[in-house]
């Protein structure tokens, strides 16, 4: 006998079967003797169970207890109906009020808009002064490595081109693509320059190492940096192929500008950070961040307002090394 | 008392026509007109058989009392979603076991009560365990325990079961609901209940064969 005409049987013994079920299981029993067997089998099996079963009575009054509570309940569909009210945008339904209007949304917005306005010149800010901060780095670094270069050669600085009086010091960068010179020494950039940001490769190399070099072309315009040198009688600038010195003996003085043109300022001395000055190094290892707006401004300017005794004061070498534009 | 003087009132009223409405019906029209006599016919109908199953399922009296009102409460307020062609029995009783599961999960509380509470007796049951588990005069202390220790035997079997097979044996064998009605309740197919009540029971049966009558 299957699991399935046992399951029947015991449906029909425990009243459990539908009407279908209950006459297909009748006329089985009628006509087979082993399922009659099996029924009595299981009413033998039940009837402990049944015995046992425990029947529970409610607790007095609980159908009253009952209805009196869902009474004080009171009634869903009116309390859904003045949810909905509530939430009812029509202004003509009496008693409706919006949850979200039209101010509100207007409010939100202001509330927005000033948000993003106070915060946008703290983040613009915040990433002045980092760029700053690390252009500074960078320019205390090879700051350091000239300094040493020239306390170790009595004061002179790395030879960059020329001879004799013409003989030009500094140090320039070549942009380099893997290990070859890719272009000329006109990216004297500090790393955080936008055009390191993208993606020139531009590697300054401690004039100990040796630097790249591209020697100045008299006559053409060719962005270098601006230079002292205590290698001879001149101290001066380079510029547009000539020199444009003191013509005095005055010691090198050593400052760095760390550049970072903007390329909406055009002009041979480009005014870094977005137009907002730049950074000076000085020997004995300060740098400092000097504002200036223009960017026709000399060295001597800068310098002059920086240190005002900074050109006359033998004992602070500084180099100052800037970048020319076309 | 609060009982007698409700029945006292009922038959002041006079005979309830009510009484010959189906389940059906009677649903059906407290879900459009709202009338809380429609409602208490409903509930007294229920009374017995539902704080039965709900006794036998929470094994607490306080317990199943409260999960009996809840019920009524979500069939007073769900009663927008009983479909008119169907049956209000499985329906209530579909309600009423989740209720008793929700019930549990909140009071995170097991099936199994104590196992002393039938044989000293539950003063919140209004009698002793004894008694109410008996049904019938016991003859004396001894007899009395016996019949109890059957009863707890039972019910530990019983709560030892799997879910859906204990769930099974509730409705079907002990609530009397059929085959198809029980599989309603439990959303499985009616093949799912009729293997594992054949089960349970056969375990059942095999496992409480060893206890004596008196």
């Amino acid at each position: 006998m299957t699991d399935s005409i046992h399951q029947q049987l015991l449906g029909h013994l425990l009243g459990a079967l539908d009407d279908e079920e209950q006459a297909w299981v009748d006329g089985r029993l009628e006509r087979d003797e082993s399922c009659r067997r099996e029924l009595i089998l299981w009413r033998r099996r039940l009837s402990p169970l049944e015995a046992m079963r425990p029947d529970f009575d409610p607790p007095p009054g609980l159908d009253g207890r009952t209805c009196r509570m869902v009474a004080a309940y009171g009634s869903a569909p009116a309390r859904s109906a003045r949810r909905r009210l509530a939430m009812s945008p029509d202004p003509t339904v009496p008693g409706a009020v919006s949850l979200f209007g039209w101010h509100d949304v207007a409010a939100l917005g202001a509330l927005l808009l000033t948000a993003v306005a106070l915060l946008l010149p703290a983040i613009d800010a915040s990433r002045f002064h980092a760029a700053v901060a690390s252009c500074q780095d960078n320019l205390r670094q090879f700051g350091l490595a000239m300094t040493q270069y020239s306390r170790h050669h009595g004061e002179a600085m790395t030879q960059l081109a020329g001879e004799g009086k013409l003989t030009t010091a500094g140090i320039a960068a070549a942009d380099l693509l893997g290990d070859a010179v890719a272009s000329v020494a006109e990216r004297n950039l500090c790393p955080e320059a936008w055009l390191a940001a993208q993606g020139a490769t531009c590697v300054l190399s401690s004039p100990l190492d040796g630097v790249g070099v591209v020697p100045p072309i008299p006559g053409t315009a060719v962005p270098g940096y601006f230079f002292a040198s205590t290698s001879n009688d001149w101290s001066g600038m380079w510029r547009d192929g000539t020199m444009d010195g003191h013509g005095s003996r005055l010691p090198a003085i050593l400052a760095l500008f760390a550049d970072d043109p903007s390329a909406d300022l055009p002009g041979r001395r480009l005014v870094g950070h977005d137009g907002r000055g730049r950074n000076l190094f000085f020997e004995d290892g300060r740098v400092r961040f000097v504002p200036c707006s223009t960017h026709d401004e000399s060295a001597e300017t800068v310098f002059s307002s920086v240190e005002p005794s900074a050109p006359t004061d033998v004992s602070a070498p500084i180099i100052y090394v800037n970048r020319l534009g076309r | 008392m609060n009982g007698t003087i409700e029945q006292l009132r009922l038959r002041a009223r006079g005979p309830n026509p009510l009484v010959s409405w189906t389940d059906e019906k009677l649903l059906l029209s407290y879900r459009s007109e709202r009338d809380g006599r429609v409602f208490e016919e409903l509930v007294h109908r229920y009374e017995k058989e539902l704080f039965g199953y709900l006794r036998h399922y929470l094994g607490n009296a306080e317990m199943a009392e409260d999960v009996f009102q809840r019920t009524f409460l979500q069939v007073h307020l769900k009663c927008g979603q009983f479909e008119p062609g169907r049956k209000v029995r499985p329906w209530l009783y579909r309600v009423a076991t989740n209720q008793a599961i929700d019930y549990q999960r909140r009071n995170r509380r097991h099936r199994l009560c104590s196992l002393d509470q039938a044989v000293r007796g539950n003063e919140d049951d209004g009698a002793s365990g004894l008694a109410e588990l008996l049904g019938v005069a016991a003859d004396g202390p001894a007899e009395n325990a016996e019949v109890a220790e059957q009863h707890e035997a039972l019910r530990r079997e019983v709560d030892a079961l799997p879910g859906l097979c204990r769930q099974v044996v509730l409705l079907v064998y002990f609530q009397g609901l059929k085959y198809r009605e029980a599989a309603e309740v439990l959303s499985v197919p009616v093949g799912t209940v009729k293997s594992r009540l054949h089960t349970a029971l056969k375990k059942l049966t095999e496992s409480l064969s060893h206890v004596s009558l008196p």
